[in-house]
């Protein structure tokens, strides 16, 4: 062990504000956060039970809301894995090769998050609406996208787009290319390359990609509420569910619902500080690395 | 296995990292790419590993009279050691150095217990037996270099390939660690080719040095020839200190000021400018002017801590000199800061412009014994 003495500078009046500035910021800081954040959260859950556990209950029973929340489950289902995948491959190819256009694509992968999810629902329905570009073809062939789970899936998809593959490709192009280096000189193939070298060293970033991505696609409201038409039972997640109920006045099952999300939400954000905590842990301070080769013989 | 290049060029956009390169090297030697950063040398490594290409339309790389130019990097058998090491960080030490061997196709897979074995000789090659468990991040810089090396050479290498293999350790570590690497060699005798930019690496540890500059070679030769005979001002600049004296060709010889050197200058035409290099080592300082080709100066300052005695001296017209003596000739001569002494070439390079005249030989090499 090393016995050297670590004197902590007293602290310097120039560098620290007067106390009562202080106590204003945080106060300042705290009384926005929960009026912001905090009090909705919790009247959310007050709303909800207002009328008792069992009316609280009794609002999952419903079949439109069992259905809602089964279609919310499913188009996460296909969403979250397909982007990932993508993420994962645009990542791949834009911290690991050079090639013409490289610029354009990590622009686009942007796009989902600089447009209104309005309009990306909207983009939709010019697509694939019975009066879009390819509707009579679809018509044609007994295919509905639009106002059913395709169109849903795909507004989707479209949205939380951008999520995995922006968490990875400032990590992979920080990584750089030697690690795939070593393993290619070592007699690995490309498959193996990825599978034992690159997905292990990004699969944090991966992970959080895939966390607030999830959070994303189950919470979706404007893009679907587009493509969905609405129908009970059939074409409505939960986001949209809430809002049904809600015109409805059926504020104690409106906010029952709501209250799912919430939970979600706090879900999202205790995972995603877990794998945030990994993260920092998997990569230890360099200067706490022992030496303990001794001379070499 | 021996190593041909033949004819490489490489280009980034308008960069040239590699001029026409041609190299070999034999089966079997320790060979040092010396050169400045930008110099290319990194680039060879790397196309003759199969990491990068030659430009199409340029030359071959052979292992062993074998073009290997369709070979991919993973078919090559290289071994390659990166500065930063390239430890797969999430396996243990024991599982880095059998990556090479858990890859390969399973009819060609060793078994576990042959793994085990190989990976354990080879922790013991690097005497870090006891550090098999241990992740990367737990290891210090040159512990990492080493389980590097050991990852390369499970896979039985027909060459290995190093890129500033010590560059990112502190210089104590660094000077064990290539020592450790020539004693490596001189028992494993496997092709090897280093990159370094540390000129005093190349020359303790290769059996040959190859000098790059602005991507091409400038020299080839063992390390007592690249020092002693360097073939350019570059090589002579970049392989140590030296003083440079401006002077001219006058009647056949080389002038510089006081000192005419009799230097065999090709048959140069009086009044071209020549160069004169003499390493801090190759000056010798006198209290008397003993000779006539003797320079007054003044010592300025005297640095005596470390194996030899440096001395900075400013001559009469303020060039700056730097010479180097033993311990045992500095007390002999009894020298202090501020003394007026005079200052004598023992040996010199003279190199004599070039440019101004086609055909002649430039490289007029005068070398002066005193």
């Amino acid at each position: 062990m090393r016995t050297v003495a670590t004197t902590k500078p007293a602290r310097r009046s120039t560098l620290s504000e007067p106390v009562w500035v202080r106590w204003l910021l945080i106060g300042a800081a705290l009384s926005f956060l929960g009026l912001f954040l905090l009090i909705p959260l919790a009247a959310v859950f007050v709303e909800a039970f207002r009328k008792g556990v069992g009316a609280y209950f009794a609002a999952f029973r419903d079949p439109a809301a069992l259905a809602a929340i089964k279609l919310t489950l499913l188009v996460a289902a296909v969403a979250v894995p397909l982007n990932c995948v993508f993420g994962l491959a645009a990542s791949w190819a834009i911290a690991k090769f050079n090639f013409i256009g490289k610029h354009l694509l990590i622009t686009l992968i942007d796009l989902p998050f600089a447009v209104s999810p309005v309009i990306s629902g909207l983009i939709y329905i010019l697509l694939y609406g019975l009066n879009g570009w390819f509707g009579p073809w679809l018509a044609e062939h007994d295919i509905q996208i639009i106002f059913a789970v395709p169109g849903i899936v795909l507004a989707t998809l479209f949205v939380t787009f951008p999520f995995v593959a922006r968490e990875v490709i400032p990590l992979m192009q920080a990584q750089g290319a030697e690690d795939e280096e070593a393993a290619v000189t070592l007699g690995a193939s490309g498959w193996q390359t990825f599978f034992r070298v690159t997905l292990p060293n990004v699969k944090w970033a991966v992970l959080y990609g895939v966390i607030l991505c999830n959070a994303r696609a189950m919470g979706e409201f404007g893009a679907v509420s587009v493509v969905s038409g609405h129908i009970r039972g059939k074409t409505n997640t939960l986001p949209l569910h809430v809002e049904i109920l809600y015109n409805e006045y059926n504020f104690v099952a409106a906010f029952a619902a709501a209250s799912l999300l919430a939970i979600l939400a706090l879900a999202t954000l205790a995972l995603k500080s877990f794998v945030e905590w990994r993260t920092h842990r998997t990569a230890p301070n360099p200067l706490e690395i022992p030496y303990e080769g001794g001379p070499l013989a | 296995m021996s190593i041909e290049v033949n004819n490489i060029t490489k280009t980034f956009g308008r960069f040239v990292a590699l001029d026409n390169v041609s190299l070999s090297v034999p089966t079997g030697q320790l060979v040092a790419l010396l050169g400045p950063s930008g110099s290319g040398k990194t680039s060879l490594l790397r196309i003759i590993a199969g990491l990068e290409t030659a430009d199409p339309g340029s030359g071959s790389v052979r292992f062993h009279e074998k073009d290997v130019a369709r070979k991919p990097a993973r078919r090559r058998k290289v071994g390659f050691v990166f500065q930063h090491y390239a430890l797969f960080k999430h396996m243990t030490v024991f599982q880095n150095i059998a990556f090479g061997l858990t890859v390969r196709p399973r009819r060609k897979r060793p078994s576990s217990d042959a793994i085990r074995e190989k990976v354990h000789s080879l922790l013991k090659l690097i005497q870090l037996e006891n550090l098999a468990d241990r992740y990367p991040s737990q290891l210090s810089g040159g512990q990492r270099q080493r389980v590097a090396l050991a990852r390369a050479l499970a896979v039985e290498p027909k060459v290995l390939l190093l890129d500033e293999p010590f560059g990112a350790l502190d210089a104590r570590v660094r000077q064990e660690l290539r020592q450790w690497l020539r004693r490596l060699h001189d028992d494993i005798h496997v092709t090897s080719l280093f990159v370094t930019h540390d000129q005093e690496e190349a020359l303790e540890v290769a059996d040959r040095v190859v000098v790059m500059n602005a991507g091409r070679i400038e020299q080839v030769g063992t390390p007592e020839e690249v020092f002693h005979k360097p073939a350019s001002e570059f090589v002579l600049n970049f392989l140590g200190n030296v003083n440079l004296f401006h002077g001219r060709v006058e009647g056949g010889r080389a002038v510089f000021g006081s000192m005419v050197l009799d230097a065999s200058t090709g048959g140069q035409a009086d009044g071209k400018a020549a160069r004169m290099f003499v390493r801090p080592h190759d000056l010798e300082i006198l209290t008397q002017p003993g000779e006539a080709a003797a320079l007054p100066a003044r010592i300025t300052r005297i640095q005596s801590a470390g194996p030899v005695v440096k001395l900075d001296l400013r001559t009469h017209d303020a060039q700056p000199l730097h010479v180097e003596m033993s311990h045992e000739t500095y007390r002999q001569r009894n020298l202090k800061n501020g003394d007026e002494v005079f200052v004598r070439v023992k040996e010199s390079h003279v190199f004599v412009d070039e440019s101004a005249s086609p055909g002649a030989n430039g490289d007029a090499r005068g070398r002066k014994r005193g």
